[in-house]
Protein backbone atom coordinates (compact mmCIF):
# COMPACT_ATOMS: atom_id res chain seq x y z
CA UNK A 1 0.00 0.00 0.00
CA UNK A 2 1.63 3.26 -1.10
CA UNK A 3 1.91 5.78 2.03
CA UNK A 4 2.18 9.42 2.40
CA UNK A 5 6.04 9.64 2.57
CA UNK A 6 6.04 10.29 -1.10
CA UNK A 7 8.20 12.73 -3.00
CA UNK A 8 6.96 16.05 -2.98
CA UNK A 9 6.92 18.53 -5.91
CA UNK A 10 6.86 22.13 -5.96
CA UNK A 11 4.54 24.25 -8.73
CA UNK A 12 6.96 23.82 -11.77
CA UNK A 13 7.18 19.98 -11.03
CA UNK A 14 10.37 19.92 -10.01
CA UNK A 15 11.28 17.44 -6.78
CA UNK A 16 12.08 19.59 -3.78
CA UNK A 17 15.51 18.57 -2.39
CA UNK A 18 17.20 19.18 1.52
CA UNK A 19 19.24 21.86 -0.12
CA UNK A 20 16.67 24.02 -2.28
CA UNK A 21 14.09 24.21 1.03
CA UNK A 22 16.23 24.93 3.99
CA UNK A 23 13.73 25.02 7.53
CA UNK A 24 13.74 28.62 7.13
CA UNK A 25 11.93 28.89 4.13
CA UNK A 26 10.52 26.18 0.97
CA UNK A 27 11.41 26.14 -2.17
CA UNK A 28 10.79 29.25 -4.52
CA UNK A 29 8.14 30.20 -2.88
CA UNK A 30 7.53 34.17 -1.40
CA UNK A 31 7.02 33.47 2.47
CA UNK A 32 5.76 37.27 1.51
CA UNK A 33 2.22 36.08 0.00
CA UNK A 34 0.63 33.68 1.84
CA UNK A 35 -1.73 33.54 -1.35
CA UNK A 36 1.76 31.21 -2.71
CA UNK A 37 1.90 29.26 0.42
CA UNK A 38 -0.61 26.16 -0.96
CA UNK A 39 1.64 26.50 -4.52
CA UNK A 40 2.93 23.23 -3.25
CA UNK A 41 1.77 19.89 -5.47
CA UNK A 42 2.03 16.44 -4.35
CA UNK A 43 -0.74 16.78 -0.73
CA UNK A 44 -4.09 16.04 -1.79
CA UNK A 45 -5.14 19.24 -1.82
CA UNK A 46 -8.93 18.51 -2.05
CA UNK A 47 -8.48 17.16 1.43
CA UNK A 48 -6.04 19.28 3.04
CA UNK A 49 -4.88 22.62 3.37
CA UNK A 50 -1.07 24.12 3.93
CA UNK A 51 -0.21 26.12 6.49
CA UNK A 52 3.23 28.33 6.38
CA UNK A 53 4.95 29.31 9.48
CA UNK A 54 6.62 32.34 8.94
CA UNK A 55 7.90 34.62 11.73
CA UNK A 56 7.11 32.76 15.26
CA UNK A 57 8.57 33.76 18.25
CA UNK A 58 7.80 31.74 21.65
CA UNK A 59 5.40 34.65 22.58
CA UNK A 60 3.84 35.73 19.38
CA UNK A 61 -0.19 35.25 19.40
CA UNK A 62 -0.98 32.56 17.31
CA UNK A 63 -4.12 33.61 14.80
CA UNK A 64 -4.56 31.08 12.41
CA UNK A 65 -7.01 32.99 9.66
CA UNK A 66 -8.68 31.19 6.59
CA UNK A 67 -8.27 33.34 3.76
CA UNK A 68 -10.34 31.64 1.02
CA UNK A 69 -12.10 28.54 0.62
CA UNK A 70 -9.18 26.02 0.18
CA UNK A 71 -6.72 28.29 1.25
CA UNK A 72 -5.35 28.72 4.73
CA UNK A 73 -2.45 30.64 6.16
CA UNK A 74 -1.58 31.85 9.62
CA UNK A 75 -1.45 35.01 10.70
CA UNK A 76 1.14 35.35 12.88
CA UNK A 77 2.22 38.45 15.07
CA UNK A 78 6.02 38.52 14.77
CA UNK A 79 9.03 40.06 16.44
CA UNK A 80 11.29 37.63 15.26
CA UNK A 81 12.59 37.73 11.88
CA UNK A 82 12.61 34.80 9.27
CA UNK A 83 16.54 33.84 9.86
CA UNK A 84 16.22 33.54 13.90
CA UNK A 85 15.74 30.01 15.49
CA UNK A 86 12.63 30.80 16.61
CA UNK A 87 10.22 27.81 17.89
CA UNK A 88 6.52 27.61 19.47
CA UNK A 89 4.45 24.97 20.27
CA UNK A 90 1.38 24.22 18.59
CA UNK A 91 -1.35 22.07 19.80
CA UNK A 92 -3.06 19.19 18.25
CA UNK A 93 -6.82 19.60 17.48
CA UNK A 94 -5.85 23.64 16.61
CA UNK A 95 -8.20 24.75 13.90
CA UNK A 96 -8.37 26.26 10.85
CA UNK A 97 -11.60 27.45 9.53
CA UNK A 98 -13.13 24.05 9.14
CA UNK A 99 -9.29 22.00 8.79
CA UNK A 100 -8.01 20.73 11.72
CA UNK A 101 -4.45 19.99 12.37
CA UNK A 102 -3.27 16.63 12.45
CA UNK A 103 0.37 16.71 10.77
CA UNK A 104 2.97 19.21 10.60
CA UNK A 105 5.55 19.00 8.30
CA UNK A 106 8.95 20.64 6.89
CA UNK A 107 10.78 20.04 3.68
CA UNK A 108 13.92 18.07 4.37
CA UNK A 109 14.69 15.73 6.68
CA UNK A 110 17.20 15.99 9.70
CA UNK A 111 20.40 14.79 8.03
CA UNK A 112 19.52 16.37 4.75
CA UNK A 113 18.49 13.08 2.22
CA UNK A 114 15.02 12.80 1.20
CA UNK A 115 12.36 15.38 1.29
CA UNK A 116 9.30 13.94 3.23
CA UNK A 117 5.65 14.95 4.28
CA UNK A 118 3.75 14.34 7.13
CA UNK A 119 7.11 12.72 8.97
CA UNK A 120 5.54 14.08 12.47
CA UNK A 121 2.51 13.44 13.87
CA UNK A 122 1.38 16.78 15.75
CA UNK A 123 1.22 16.21 19.44
CA UNK A 124 0.52 18.78 22.56
CA UNK A 125 4.35 19.30 22.71
CA UNK A 126 4.66 19.98 19.29
CA UNK A 127 7.47 22.56 18.22
CA UNK A 128 7.31 23.68 15.14
CA UNK A 129 10.19 25.82 13.67
CA UNK A 130 10.24 29.28 11.17
CA UNK A 131 9.23 27.46 7.52
CA UNK A 132 7.70 24.69 8.67
CA UNK A 133 4.51 23.78 6.84
CA UNK A 134 1.40 22.03 8.56
CA UNK A 135 -1.08 20.00 6.58
CA UNK A 136 -5.06 20.54 7.99
CA UNK A 137 -6.59 18.23 7.29
CA UNK A 138 -10.64 19.17 5.88
CA UNK A 139 -13.46 16.78 7.74
CA UNK A 140 -15.08 14.69 5.56
CA UNK A 141 -18.63 15.68 4.98
CA UNK A 142 -20.88 13.44 7.22
CA UNK A 143 -24.56 13.95 6.31
CA UNK A 144 -26.30 11.48 4.00
CA UNK B 1 -23.87 -11.83 -2.79
CA UNK B 2 -25.63 -9.41 -0.37
CA UNK B 3 -25.75 -5.64 -1.06
CA UNK B 4 -26.41 -3.58 1.55
CA UNK B 5 -28.19 -0.30 1.05
CA UNK B 6 -27.28 1.23 5.13
CA UNK B 7 -29.61 4.16 5.63
CA UNK B 8 -32.56 5.02 3.20
CA UNK B 9 -32.63 8.74 3.51
CA UNK B 10 -31.20 11.36 0.97
CA UNK B 11 -28.48 9.37 -0.71
CA UNK B 12 -30.06 6.15 -0.18
CA UNK B 13 -32.98 6.84 -2.01
CA UNK B 14 -30.79 7.88 -4.59
CA UNK B 15 -28.59 5.24 -5.04
CA UNK B 16 -31.27 2.69 -4.30
CA UNK B 17 -32.41 2.12 -8.26
CA UNK B 18 -29.40 2.45 -10.21
CA UNK B 19 -27.60 -0.18 -7.94
CA UNK B 20 -30.52 -2.70 -8.24
CA UNK B 21 -30.15 -1.84 -11.98
CA UNK B 22 -26.39 -2.55 -11.67
CA UNK B 23 -27.11 -6.09 -9.77
CA UNK B 24 -29.99 -7.29 -11.51
CA UNK B 25 -28.59 -6.59 -15.07
CA UNK B 26 -24.89 -5.89 -14.98
CA UNK B 27 -23.13 -5.19 -17.64
CA UNK B 28 -21.38 -7.81 -19.49
CA UNK B 29 -18.20 -6.25 -18.39
CA UNK B 30 -18.53 -6.84 -14.76
CA UNK B 31 -21.49 -9.89 -15.06
CA UNK B 32 -19.28 -12.70 -13.50
CA UNK B 33 -18.56 -10.08 -10.46
CA UNK B 34 -21.99 -10.11 -9.66
CA UNK B 35 -24.09 -13.44 -8.62
CA UNK B 36 -27.18 -13.96 -6.77
CA UNK B 37 -27.67 -10.95 -5.45
CA UNK B 38 -29.61 -9.90 -2.48
CA UNK B 39 -30.22 -6.64 -1.43
CA UNK B 40 -30.95 -5.22 1.83
CA UNK B 41 -32.04 -1.73 2.45
CA UNK B 42 -31.54 -0.63 6.44
CA UNK B 43 -32.88 2.11 8.42
CA UNK B 44 -34.95 2.92 11.07
CA UNK B 45 -36.28 5.87 10.90
CA UNK B 46 -39.52 6.50 9.15
CA UNK B 47 -40.34 9.75 6.34
CA UNK B 48 -41.37 12.85 7.61
CA UNK B 49 -42.41 16.01 5.67
CA UNK B 50 -38.99 17.86 5.96
CA UNK B 51 -37.61 14.73 4.10
CA UNK B 52 -39.57 15.50 0.85
CA UNK B 53 -37.31 17.91 -0.84
CA UNK B 54 -34.97 15.02 -1.03
CA UNK B 55 -36.03 11.72 -0.81
CA UNK B 56 -39.66 9.78 -1.04
CA UNK B 57 -43.01 10.95 -1.46
CA UNK B 58 -45.91 12.46 0.75
CA UNK B 59 -47.69 9.20 0.59
CA UNK B 60 -44.53 7.63 2.44
CA UNK B 61 -44.51 9.98 5.61
CA UNK B 62 -44.89 8.21 8.39
CA UNK B 63 -43.54 4.60 6.27
CA UNK B 64 -40.39 3.75 7.51
CA UNK B 65 -37.85 4.51 5.00
CA UNK B 66 -36.11 1.23 3.92
CA UNK B 67 -39.64 -0.68 3.65
CA UNK B 68 -40.50 2.54 1.37
CA UNK B 69 -38.00 2.47 -0.34
CA UNK B 70 -37.95 -1.26 -0.82
CA UNK B 71 -41.66 -1.35 -2.38
CA UNK B 72 -40.81 1.16 -4.22
CA UNK B 73 -37.52 -0.93 -5.97
CA UNK B 74 -39.34 -3.95 -5.92
CA UNK B 75 -41.84 -2.04 -8.08
CA UNK B 76 -39.40 -1.51 -11.30
CA UNK B 77 -37.18 -4.62 -10.46
CA UNK B 78 -39.64 -7.55 -9.03
CA UNK B 79 -37.01 -10.28 -9.93
CA UNK B 80 -34.66 -8.55 -7.45
CA UNK B 81 -34.58 -10.43 -3.68
CA UNK B 82 -35.14 -7.49 -1.63
CA UNK B 83 -34.78 -7.86 2.84
CA UNK B 84 -35.97 -5.01 4.69
CA UNK B 85 -34.22 -4.10 8.19
CA UNK B 86 -36.36 -2.02 9.72
CA UNK B 87 -33.94 -0.73 12.51
CA UNK B 88 -30.32 1.30 12.66
CA UNK B 89 -27.24 -0.36 13.01
CA UNK B 90 -25.69 1.04 16.33
CA UNK B 91 -23.31 -0.60 18.94
CA UNK B 92 -26.61 -0.85 21.26
CA UNK B 93 -28.82 -2.42 18.60
CA UNK B 94 -27.17 -5.34 16.11
CA UNK B 95 -28.86 -8.09 16.62
CA UNK B 96 -31.51 -7.35 13.91
CA UNK B 97 -28.32 -6.81 11.80
CA UNK B 98 -26.46 -10.34 12.04
CA UNK B 99 -28.14 -11.86 8.76
CA UNK B 100 -26.36 -9.07 6.12
CA UNK B 101 -22.84 -9.14 8.10
CA UNK B 102 -21.78 -11.80 6.71
CA UNK B 103 -17.80 -12.12 4.50
CA UNK B 104 -17.66 -10.63 1.08
CA UNK B 105 -20.49 -8.53 1.52
CA UNK B 106 -20.61 -4.98 -0.42
CA UNK B 107 -21.82 -2.28 2.17
CA UNK B 108 -23.18 1.44 0.83
CA UNK B 109 -22.65 3.79 3.42
CA UNK B 110 -25.37 6.00 3.47
CA UNK B 111 -25.62 7.05 7.19
CA UNK B 112 -25.95 10.63 8.24
CA UNK B 113 -23.42 10.40 10.92
CA UNK B 114 -19.89 9.06 11.96
CA UNK B 115 -20.75 7.00 15.03
CA UNK B 116 -22.56 4.77 12.59
CA UNK B 117 -19.40 5.03 10.23
CA UNK B 118 -16.82 3.90 12.99
CA UNK B 119 -19.13 1.02 14.39
CA UNK B 120 -19.69 -0.24 10.80
CA UNK B 121 -15.90 -0.14 10.49
CA UNK B 122 -15.61 -2.16 13.33
CA UNK B 123 -17.91 -4.85 12.71
CA UNK B 124 -16.19 -4.97 9.15
CA UNK B 125 -12.86 -5.37 10.40
CA UNK B 126 -13.51 -9.02 11.72
CA UNK B 127 -13.76 -10.00 7.89
CA UNK B 128 -11.40 -10.97 5.70
CA UNK B 129 -13.72 -9.95 2.20
CA UNK B 130 -15.81 -7.05 2.04
CA UNK B 131 -16.69 -3.66 0.20
CA UNK B 132 -17.55 -0.68 1.74
CA UNK B 133 -18.53 1.85 -0.08
CA UNK B 134 -19.67 5.45 1.73
CA UNK B 135 -21.22 8.83 0.92
CA UNK B 136 -20.99 11.91 2.51
CA UNK B 137 -22.43 15.01 2.09
CA UNK B 138 -23.14 18.61 3.47
CA UNK B 139 -25.05 21.57 1.67
CA UNK B 140 -23.57 21.32 -1.65
CA UNK B 141 -20.64 18.87 -1.60
CA UNK B 142 -19.54 15.57 -0.58
CA UNK B 143 -17.85 12.59 -0.82
CA UNK B 144 -17.41 8.63 -1.79
CA UNK B 145 -14.70 6.89 -0.13
CA UNK B 146 -13.92 3.23 -0.84
CA UNK B 147 -12.46 0.55 1.92
CA UNK B 148 -12.19 -2.95 0.19
CA UNK B 149 -10.53 -6.19 1.37
CA UNK B 150 -10.08 -9.18 -0.42
CA UNK B 151 -8.68 -12.38 1.06
CA UNK B 152 -7.78 -11.00 4.23
CA UNK B 153 -5.32 -8.20 2.53
CA UNK B 154 -6.69 -4.45 2.40
CA UNK B 155 -6.63 -3.40 -1.17
CA UNK B 156 -7.26 0.56 0.18
CA UNK B 157 -6.88 1.64 3.71
CA UNK B 158 -9.96 2.04 6.21
CA UNK B 159 -11.71 5.51 5.87
CA UNK B 160 -10.68 6.48 9.75
CA UNK B 161 -7.64 5.50 8.75
CA UNK B 162 -7.37 8.33 6.23
CA UNK B 163 -9.80 10.17 7.92
CA UNK B 164 -8.69 10.33 11.73
CA UNK B 165 -11.19 13.01 12.40
CA UNK B 166 -14.03 9.95 12.08
CA UNK B 167 -12.90 8.92 15.11
CA UNK B 168 -14.04 12.30 17.32
CA UNK B 169 -17.50 12.38 16.09
CA UNK B 170 -19.46 15.93 17.14
CA UNK B 171 -22.79 15.89 18.92
CA UNK B 172 -24.45 16.11 15.62
CA UNK B 173 -22.78 12.89 14.86
CA UNK B 174 -24.44 10.49 17.24
CA UNK B 175 -26.29 7.05 16.44
CA UNK B 176 -29.49 8.32 15.46
CA UNK B 177 -31.16 6.22 17.83
CA UNK B 178 -29.32 8.24 20.40
CA UNK B 179 -29.83 11.82 19.25
CA UNK B 180 -32.80 13.98 18.92
CA UNK B 181 -33.23 14.18 15.16
CA UNK B 182 -35.53 17.15 14.87
CA UNK B 183 -33.43 19.41 15.61
CA UNK B 184 -31.18 18.05 12.39
CA UNK B 185 -33.44 20.36 10.08
CA UNK B 186 -32.90 23.16 8.67
CA UNK B 187 -29.68 23.60 11.10
CA UNK B 188 -28.02 21.29 8.63
CA UNK B 189 -29.66 21.70 5.17
CA UNK B 190 -28.65 19.28 2.88
CA UNK B 191 -29.81 19.28 -1.23
CA UNK B 192 -31.08 16.93 -3.32
CA UNK B 193 -28.80 17.55 -6.24
CA UNK B 194 -25.56 16.14 -2.99
CA UNK B 195 -27.26 13.54 -2.14
CA UNK B 196 -27.39 12.93 -5.76
CA UNK B 197 -24.20 13.10 -6.82
CA UNK B 198 -22.60 11.60 -4.10
CA UNK B 199 -24.52 8.67 -4.73
CA UNK B 200 -23.59 9.05 -8.41
CA UNK B 201 -20.13 9.44 -7.40
CA UNK B 202 -20.53 5.91 -4.67
CA UNK B 203 -21.85 3.98 -7.65
CA UNK B 204 -18.70 4.78 -10.27
CA UNK B 205 -16.31 4.02 -7.45
CA UNK B 206 -17.30 0.88 -6.69
CA UNK B 207 -18.42 -0.32 -10.93
CA UNK B 208 -14.80 1.10 -11.82
CA UNK B 209 -12.32 0.11 -8.74
CA UNK B 210 -14.10 -3.21 -7.53
CA UNK B 211 -16.12 -4.59 -10.30
CA UNK B 212 -14.13 -3.80 -13.28
CA UNK B 213 -11.00 -4.92 -11.34
CA UNK B 214 -11.60 -7.18 -8.67
CA UNK B 215 -8.25 -8.59 -8.28
CA UNK B 216 -6.47 -5.07 -8.62
CA UNK B 217 -5.42 -1.95 -5.79
CA UNK B 218 -8.22 0.69 -6.75
CA UNK B 219 -6.51 3.27 -8.79
CA UNK B 220 -8.25 5.45 -6.33
CA UNK B 221 -10.27 5.42 -3.45
CA UNK B 222 -12.39 8.67 -3.29
CA UNK B 223 -14.26 11.03 -5.30
CA UNK B 224 -15.01 14.46 -4.25
CA UNK B 225 -18.16 15.85 -5.49
CA UNK B 226 -19.04 19.86 -5.58
CA UNK B 227 -22.16 20.80 -7.49
CA UNK B 228 -21.38 24.70 -6.85
CA UNK B 229 -17.93 23.37 -9.00
CA UNK B 230 -19.64 20.39 -11.34
CA UNK B 231 -16.64 18.91 -10.19
CA UNK B 232 -16.25 15.31 -9.49
CA UNK B 233 -12.40 14.85 -8.95
CA UNK B 234 -10.75 11.27 -8.27
CA UNK B 235 -8.65 11.20 -5.31
CA UNK B 236 -6.34 8.75 -3.55
CA UNK B 237 -6.74 8.70 0.41
CA UNK B 238 -3.70 7.95 2.19
CA UNK B 239 -3.63 6.20 5.15
CA UNK B 240 -2.78 8.91 8.46
CA UNK B 241 -2.48 6.50 11.49
CA UNK B 242 -0.69 3.45 12.46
Amino acid sequence: MANINRPVTDPLGRTIKYADSPRTGFYDVDHSDPTKWDQVTGVPTDTFVSVGVTRITPSQTYTPTLSHQDRAYVKAAATGGMDEPQTMAVQAGTTVGSARLVYARNYGTPDGSEPYIGGQRVSDSTILSAGDILLMKIPMKSRG
Amino acid sequence: MNYIILGAGGIGYHIAEPLARIICYPPACVKDSIKDPILWIVDGDVVEDHNLGRQHGAKAVGINKASVLADHVSSVFPELQIQVIKAYLSDQNQAPHRDWLKSGLTVFGCVDNNSSRCFLETLLDDYDDFTWVDGGNDLDSGQAMLWRRAGGSDMCPSLTSCNPEMLHPTSDDAFPDQRDCSKEWPSQPQLALANQAVAQAMLQLWFTQVLNKPVDQPRFNMILVDITEGRATPQTQYRLTD
